[in-house]
């Protein structure tokens, strides 16, 4: 067998012929049975290579976690539920927190689009501090939360429609999405019920178009989302994906801070908490939040903390 | 990250285009599936099956896309649990004893094969598979395996091709395959 026709063979399976050259092939081999056998031996080493490549690439996957299924979803839910009280008064709690934040969301977005002309910028920051007093003491009596939460709402809609009318097109984007958020989170006020902080928008969203669209755009002007659950202990854990962050702390003794830096490449999230910053990645699973050591990246988010 | 630059990073072989594709469009894709009486395992084999297709066809350049690459996706997943509900549908009313006589051969000789594939070493495997199953061209193969430059990539498929063939060659028994 000449160098060509192995060659050949080899463009042949490998998918490097056109057309033409494929028939021609063909044709050739029907006339030459030492061709054919070896054909069908390279034939089967190459469905070889492509299983075995085909293989690697999906136990890469299968290492992927893609997050909790269904089933774990509706576990973790069941769970909640049956601890009862305790886990609800701080949903309640924590349902405080991110209307604070909303509320304060809106009122620094104005100012930080301000700021958010340079390439790499906080797009906002947001910060609970003067919210913190008031959930303390709503833990402890929680009929005097439902008023104290229904007010906040009745403040929150109106103020949200005030601004998205005067702030430019990015913060009305931001409003909006504020909106959208009330409304997720209202039922907890309603009905302090452990599943419908479980039902998250993530599984709405799954419509073709919205979710493209929304990807495309991760890494510019969308907000990330929050949701909180208090926990003692000094650690951090969280998960994020989606665009959509659950920190699991213990938010009573601090506030928390977001501090995003959006580029045109990439978005950066960071966690500040009682005076350590803390990098958000990619992470389905309940992770511990890991520290950020590096003296110049801390250096540079303080930086960023102080002028916001 | 953009359509364009993700296809440009696939052309690289850069796989952890794949790891964020694959957890961008999990829940997307895998709905197919399990709102059309799929299990989550089947969901995940098809949308692992779809995304594969689609990498090969984005590495070896041969994808001319038209379309967003969730829409591109979102059809293949959707053609493949057609066919596969199309196959099932099929295997519970025939079976066809001569098919799976043959496919128990071709079974039996893909398991030599990649017996043989295992016995390389890392070097010959990746040039191997990413020639043959990503379809890359040997310059992209060079800068990925930082070889220094085509002609030894060129070299170093010819050798492992050589040595995977005369393995192969020496497991497969002449009933085995030269019929």
């Amino acid at each position: 067998m000449t160098k060509l026709t192995q060659e050949q063979i080899d463009n042949y399976h490998s998918g490097r012929m056109n057309e033409s050259e494929m028939a021609d092939f063909e044709n050739l081999l029907e006339s030459d049975p030492a061709m054919k056998s070896e054909s069908n031996l390279q034939s089967d080493i190459v469905s070889g290579l492509k299983e075995y490549r085909k293989n690697q690439l999906k136990s890469r996957l299968d290492a992927i976690d893609v997050g909790p299924t269904w089933m774990e979803f509706a576990q973790q839910s069941v769970l909640m539920k049956s601890m009862g009280g305790v886990i609800i008064a701080s949903i309640i709690g924590t349902g405080i927190y991110l209307y604070g934040e909303r509320m304060e969301v809106l009122s620094t977005a104005e100012l930080a689009t301000v700021e958010a002309l340079e390439v790499e910028s906080i797009e906002f920051v947001w910060d609970l501090g003067e919210e913190e007093a008031e959930s303390n003491n709503s833990l402890e009596k929680p009929e005097q939360i439902t008023d104290q939460a229904s007010k906040k709402i009745a403040e929150a809609v109106p103020q949200i429609e005030e601004q998205s009318d005067v702030v430019n097109e990015e913060v009305t984007a931001i409003a909006n999405n504020d909106s959208e958020k009330t409304e997720v989170f209202k039922p907890v006020f309603e009905a302090p019920d452990a599943e419908s902080v479980e039902d998250d928008a993530e599984f709405s969203a799954t419509d073709l178009d919205k979710l493209s669209e929304s990807s495309d755009n991760a890494a510019d002007e969308q907000p990330i989302d929050v949701q909180t659950e208090l926990s003692k202990g000094n650690k951090i854990r969280y998960k994020y994906y989606d665009g959509k962050l659950f920190l699991n702390g213990d938010f009573d003794k601090a506030p928390y801070e977001i501090l995003e830096i959006n580029s045109a490449r990439d978005r950066r999230i960071y966690v500040y908490h009682l005076g350590s910053y803390y990098k958000v990645d990619i992470a389905d699973k309940l992770t511990e939040l890991p520290k950020v050591t590096n003296p110049d990246v801390i250096s540079e988010l303080k930086l960023l903390r102080e002028n916001k | 990250m953009k359509d364009s630059e993700i296809l440009e990073r696939i052309g690289r072989g850069d796989e952890r285009v794949l790891d964020h594709l694959y957890k961008k469009y999990y829940r997307m894709m895998t709905k197919i599936v399990l709102s059309n009486n799929g299990t989550e395992d089947e969901a995940k084999d098809v949308y692992q099956e779809a995304l594969l297709a689609f990498w090969q066809k984005a590495a070896s350049g041969k994808l001319v896309l038209t379309s967003k690459i969730s829409t591109y996706l979102y059809s293949i997943c959707l053609n493949q649990w057609r066919k596969e509900l199309d196959r099932k549908s099929r295997l519970s009313s025939e079976t066809v004893d001569g098919e799976e006589h043959q496919t128990h051969d071709a079974k039996e000789r893909l398991k030599i094969v990649m017996e043989c594939i295992g016995e390389l070493g890392d070097v010959c495997k990746n040039v191997l598979t990413h020639y043959y199953f990503d379809g890359m061209g040997m310059q992209e193969i060079a800068k990925k395996m930082n070889f220094a430059n085509t002609d030894t990539a060129k070299t170093k498929k010819y050798k492992c091709k050589k040595k995977l063939d005369s393995l192969i060659k020496s497991k497969y028994t002449t009933e085995d395959f030269f019929d």
